[in-house]
């Protein structure tokens, strides 16, 4: 190759790869996994958010009815909705119907922006906390993860009032529950049997709690128990077998509240509780010293608000 | 003016005798250390809380513990644990980027030399702790937290839901008994803590607190500054000579002048162990 055409070469190389970087910005690497009938999941990382992953650090999943696609949670950014339609345009030509938001939680709603047309719906207190607290969750997402943020608006849902409809063919039956926040959306496809319960379940990897209401929350498990599904789609994490991944959320759920419930108790303070060792049962969910440090900073003050006594003043 | 060009000639060398003044001094007192945690603001926050009086870092002595990670810059725990340096006559805690840096001066009158409560970071800042020890040193160690911004120049939680106005003053405690006899208190008072650097929130935060036993034995004393968390949590060991089979009682002031007062029962229960 002469000089010159190495030249040429190189610089049409650098050219295009800077465009691209340009045009694109971040990219979301998005594979659907089939887990039912014309049902899919996108499975997020397990890391917690970063610039690496641009904050697809959640589940989501859609439904391929006979009349268009119903979408359950959209991820963290206006770039991973694309994407994720991108990847729907992959599977199936049918428009987007319908997105389900389980929760107010930045990495499952700030995609929303990408399915313009399509009817958004969620439980009454998500839309609460997304038009009290949307700007603030989105502007702290793009801390966290920067560039792949970009040109992501919040976009609040409208109510989902009703506990079942049919759509295409797929009977959906909701579930309003609480307990990983004030509101908590259950997904239950009965015609698949494919199950989204959001954050309300975590498999491998540890919970986030920093809304959470832990009583309401073990109901909420109770519950999902009783849902007769044959798949379950975890909010974070890989897809489990059968019930496992609930079991897991409850346990791990219950040892966390005891053991800050039982440091207050014991008078501990604070930075103290920081330094209980998370048991040897739990070494296997993803990034559990990470996250249990950060439960410890959410709920260890809430514990100690009810749990110490009042000994004086007041109105 | 004829004078005026010599005059402006003469404040320009003036100027530039006075920048090259603090070169040419240095080299005869003896340098002040520099700061183990890097901080820019160290010299400048020294000489603000401590002025003059002698000081040395001592990191194995003066231990600060505060969460690598922090999500709320409103509330972040710091422990100061002070050891193996006799008798502690007072413990200060400085956030050196915050807009007021002190956070708290407490003096252990009769409790341990360590203290665990939780402060407002602005910004990603290095924490010092100093202890004064008899002979008139202070003694120093920190570390350093990463902190997203905004802990003393957001309003309050309690501020926005204005919830304090009925709630001011009420008091949330409790003794444990600790192996050496000494007692642990834990004490939250409601409070907005409000710095002063948020508009139109005027300054408004518990500038003192006294713990005395049910005998009226003055034990311990905090001079909480701006940093200090709204509803402040308290966490003090009490020596066992500090600690009462009858209770304690505190006794707080803010900065407009009101004052509370509750009784803490005396210890019906041990402390668990530290690090279960």
């Amino acid at each position: 190759m002469s000089v010159l055409a190495r030249l040429l070469l190189c610089l049409t190389m650098a050219v295009s790869l800077a465009g691209a970087a340009w045009a694109e910005g971040f990219v979301y690497d998005l594979h659907p996994i089939q887990v039912g009938k014309g049902t899919y999941v996108l499975i997020g990382d397990t890391h917690f958010f970063s610039r690496d992953n641009g904050g697809n650090i959640a589940n989501t999943g859609f439904i391929v009815t006979q009349t268009g696609v119903v979408v359950i949670d959209t991820g963290p950014s206006r770039l991973y909705g694309e994407a994720m339609r991108k990847a729907i345009r992959g599977v199936t030509p049918l428009p987007v119907v319908k997105v389900i938001i389980t929760h107010a939680h930045p990495d499952h709603f700030l995609g929303t922006q990408a399915f313009a047309g399509a009817k958004v719906v969620s439980g009454p207190g998500t839309i609460e906390m997304i038009r009290k607290h949307g700007q603030e969750l989105s502007a702290n997402l793009y801390t966290l993860v920067g560039d792949a943020m970009q040109g992501t608006e919040v976009v609040t849902p409208d109510l989902q009032g009703r506990p079942q409809e049919t759509i295409g063919g797929h009977d959906l039956r909701y579930s309003f529950l609480s307990g990983h926040t004030d509101s908590d959306l259950v997904v239950f496809d009965a015609t698949t049997g494919v199950v989204f319960v959001g954050d309300l379940v975590f498999f491998r990897r540890a919970l986030t709690v920093p809304n959470a209401n832990v009583p309401r929350w073990q109901e909420a498990l109770t519950r999902i128990e009783a849902i007769p599904y044959r798949q379950m789609v975890p909010g974070h994490g890989p897809m489990p077998r059968g019930g496992e991944a609930v079991a897991e959320t409850r346990d791990y759920l219950r040892w966390l509240n005891d053991a800050l419930q039982q440091a207050m108790a014991g008078g501990l303070d604070i930075t103290e509780a920081f330094h209980i060792k998370v048991p040897e049962r739990f070494r296997n969910l993803a990034i559990v010293d990470e996250e249990f440090h950060r439960s410890v900073g959410q709920l260890f003050p809430r514990i100690e608000e009810q749990a110490l006594p009042a000994i004086g003043g007041g109105q | 003016m004829r004078g005026g060009i010599p005059q402006i000639l003469l404040s320009a060398a003036l100027l530039g005798g006075l920048a090259v003044l603090p070169v040419a001094a240095a080299a005869q007192p003896p340098s002040p250390e520099a700061d183990p945690f890097e901080s820019v603001n160290w010299d400048g926050v020294r000489d603000a809380v401590f002025g003059q009086a002698p000081l040395r870092f001592d990191l194995k002595h003066v231990q600060v513990e505060a969460p690598r990670k922090v999500e709320d810059g409103g509330q972040v725990p710091v422990a100061v644990s002070v050891q193996g340096l006799g008798k502690i006559r007072e413990i200060v805690l400085v956030a050196d980027l915050n807009p007021a840096p002190r956070a708290y001066s407490f003096r252990p009158i009769a409790a341990q030399p360590r203290l665990a409560t939780r402060i407002k970071v602005d910004q990603a800042t290095a924490l010092h702790a100093a202890a004064l020890t008899e002979d008139g040193v202070w003694h120093v160690g920190g570390t350093k937290v990463d902190a997203p911004g905004g802990g003393c120049t957001t309003p309050s939680a309690t501020q926005s839901s204005q919830s304090w106005k009925t709630h001011l003053n009420a008091v949330q405690g409790k003794a444990w008994r600790r192996a050496d006899g000494g007692d642990r208190l834990r004490i939250r008072v409601i409070h907005p803590m409000n710095t002063g650097f948020v508009a139109g929130i005027p300054a408004f935060f518990i500038d003192h607190m006294q713990v005395r036993t049910a005998e009226g034995k003055l034990v311990a004393e905090l001079l909480p500054a701006e940093p200090l968390a709204e509803n402040p949590v308290i966490t003090l060991d009490l020596t066992p000579e500090g600690t009462s089979a009858s209770g304690y009682r505190l006794d707080w002031s803010d900065t407009d002048g009101n004052r509370g007062s509750a009784p803490i029962p005396a210890a019906s229960q041990s402390l668990a162990a530290e690090e279960p």
